[in-house]
């Protein structure tokens, strides 16, 4: 009996170093957590430099039933690449602001090609460009309940978009072969704003996270060759769920499901109010298995976002590559 | 009953001195190191996932403007081997994969007053599961490995085309007052299999120095007969679809890869390399005749690296791009590796 009370004392000393043990790390050991390690916020006075790269290529979509099909009208070529320049502060340990750049260089050729009976082929090409920055996101994120050995911690997040890039939108077309250049928008109809709350739970080696983010969109306007034509501006919900794992101390492998629905404020005129290739309504279920690499203050990170289910929304896949730093 | 539980200590006595030195083994092993076939009575399980970043096509030698039509290529491959001796390992490979081609297709009019012609091949499905043994040569030294290896492929999965599909949707486009758009869309499925049994043979070579080492592999696959398929043929003046059969020979494969990998720490790799596919002596039976199917030669450099995550987990990474290709797609293709090793 006495042995087995020595037992249970020393376990619970264990435990309860163990327990202290992340809040007792020096600075530098807590510039290098890995993401699944990490608080739900920055330490206090940390500051963070991250650089993200997305590419995906047009091709197949979801539609209005939720079917796979391949895109009407247009036939596609190109690349779509996104790059994020992000910095985050750590205002105290609870606190966290952060400014997102993206930046965007896509380019499409759409050929709409169409036939009369008895008569030629007929082939336009549009090609689709959209480049430069966009929207400049901001968001402040709140620890409202620190975690603890048996609760979550609770995380509440406003930010915004303010519309930074470029809402001037341009479609040219050649007289002697129809061929025409549509040089898109980039952002800069309105600003959105955004709220988020997070459910988050580490236990190591393991990691639950429960995200919901809301976006609501303004009304705004879009320039098209020297036009000022009104947009409506979309609302956007998104549900996150993470489940991830350390395979050693500094490598994680994380499963997440996302989805997203968008959906416009009102009824709207195809081609008159959006962008040509929107629609009024948007669903898309991806899994994103995620890998992360820790080297000291630096993290890579990898994921390729494989679309399961939508509507109205791409069907391909995406491919993301991070790269950030700690000071 | 004592001696039931005797036996059953026994054994799982023998199994975690067995670990013991599996681990052990594994353990001091880097990815230099490591001889180019498992241990006996080790099993690796590896999974590659690859996703083509873009993709050029080429006819000849040229490359093909890309107007209006979009590739897309992903997969993975399991592969699963195990060490009957220290010398021979057997693998069984399986792959699947998802090509999707769809371009404007240049069909006569169907009646229609005017409409937009897709076409879309969709190659998705498991390939032939390929089964090898490979033997690594002995007494050549910690230094050299040398491993022939013999195998194939077994027509397990499914083969030929798939009825295709038509999507007749209409079409948002007004540019044109009082004629009405529609879009048609063909889509083709193809199945993955090969339909034969495939023989296949190769080495894999490995000479280290200190911290770097150079590799040499080379297989070959060939079909060990002909085939006989099913393709669907549209009519001339419609969708109606009618059902061909003809023969046909799937073309032999030439692999060879060298590279030269350094390690840069014990427990991360890198390595670049060259690798050089070739396909030919393939043909098609159409009215009658054999039409061979052209030569593709596909030529490209590598990037890998390789981390021992733990001593029975690894994670690699993969960059493919192209050098020169003939009548081939040439992706940018990045593949992600996991690999899991444990003992029996």
């Amino acid at each position: 009996m006495k042995s087995l009370s020595l037992t249970f004392i020393f376990s619970c000393a264990v435990y309860l170093a163990y327990g202290q043990s992340a809040e007792g790390l020096t600075p530098l050991e807590r510039k290098q957590l890995t993401v699944l390690s990490e608080p739900a916020t920055l330490y206090k006075g940390f500051l963070q430099v991250g650089y993200n790269f997305k590419y995906s290529s047009p091709g197949r979509l979801f539609d209005n039933n939720g079917d796979i099909t391949t895109p009407n009208d247009f036939n596609y070529t190109g690349d779509n690449l996104d790059h994020i320049f992000r910095i985050a502060y750590g205002i105290s340990d609870r606190i966290q602001l952060s400014v997102s750049i993206p930046y965007t260089n896509s380019e499409l050729e759409a050929l709409l090609q169409f036939n009369e009976t008895g008569n030629q082929l007929t082939a336009i090409k549009i090609d689709v460009n959209k480049k430069g920055f966009t929207d400049l996101q901001t968001e402040a994120k709140f620890q409202l309940i620190k975690e603890s050995r048996t609760f979550p911690s609770i995380v509440a997040g406003l930010g915004a978009y303010f519309p930074t890039g470029n809402n001037e939108r341009s479609f040219t077309t050649d007289p002697n072969t129809g061929d025409a250049k549509y040089d898109d928008i980039t952002g800069g109809v309105g600003t959105s704003l955004l709220g988020t709350l997070q459910l988050r739970k580490i236990m190591y080696p393991y990691l639950l996270s429960l995200e919901f983010t809301y976006f609501k969109g303004t009304d705004g306007e879009i320039i098209e060759n020297g036009q000022s034509i009104d947009v409506i501006g979309a609302d956007s919900q998104i549900w996150q769920f993470v489940a991830g794992m350390h395979l050693n101390e500094w490598i994680t492998f994380t499963n997440k499901i996302y989805f997203q629905r968008l959906s416009f404020n009102s009824e709207i005129e195809p081609n008159e109010t959006i962008p040509i290739f929107d629609t009024s309504k948007k669903d898309l279920l991806t899994f994103d298995p995620t890998l992360s690499f820790q080297f000291g203050r630096i993290r890579s990170e990898q994921f390729i976002s494989i679309p399961v289910a939508g509507k109205n929304s791409g069907a391909e896949l995406e491919y993301s590559m991070s790269l950030q730093y700690t000071f | 009953m004592i001696r039931l539980i005797s036996i059953v200590v026994i054994i799982l006595l023998y199994q975690a001195v067995n670990a013991q030195n599996g681990d052990s083994l594994l353990l001091n092993e880097t990815t230099l190191s490591r001889p180019l076939n498992v241990h006996k009575k080790q099993i690796r399980i590896s999974g590659d996932y690859f996703l083509a970043l873009s993709s050029a096509q080429f006819i000849g030698s040229d490359k093909v403007e890309d107007s209006g039509r979009t590739r897309t290529f992903s997969g993975f491959n399991i592969d699963i081997r195990y060490g009957i001796t220290e010398f021979l390992q057997v693998r069984m490979n399986l792959r699947r994969s998802s090509e999707v081609i769809i371009e404007p297709a240049l069909f006569d009019a169907f009646g229609a007053d005017f409409f937009i012609l897709n076409s879309s091949v969709e190659e998705i499905g498991f390939g032939d599961p390929e089964i090898w043994l490979d033997y690594r040569i002995p007494f050549l030294g910690p230094r050299t490995d040398l491993v022939i290896n013999v195998g194939g492929s077994l027509p397990l999965t499914s083969t030929g085309e798939n009825q295709p599909g038509i999507q007749d949707t209409p079409s948002i486009i007004d540019f044109f007052e009082g004629i009405d758009f529609r879009n048609v869309n063909r889509i083709k499925s193809i199945n993955t299999g090969n339909g034969v049994p495939r023989l296949g043979y190769g080495f894999q070579f490995k000479h280290r120095f200190k911290r770097t080492a150079f590799n040499l592999q080379s297989s070959y696959l060939l079909p060990l007969k002909t085939s006989t398929e099913d393709r669907w043929v549209p009519s001339d003046t419609g969708f109606d679809e009618t059902i061909e059969i003809y023969e046909r020979q799937i073309p032999d494969n030439l692999f060879i890869s060298g590279s030269f990998e350094i390690q840069m720490r014990p427990w991360l790799n890198v390595a670049v390399g060259t690798s050089y596919f070739r396909s030919r002596y393939g043909w098609n039976e159409t009215e009658g005749q054999k039409l061979a199917i052209p030569e593709a030669i596909l030529s490209q450099a590598s990037f890998t690296y390789e981390i021992i995550a733990t001593k029975n987990l690894w994670l690699g990474q993969t960059l493919n791009f192209n050098l020169s290709a003939e009548n081939i797609y040439s992706p940018l293709l990045l593949t992600t590796a996991v690999k899991y090793n444990f003992f029996l």
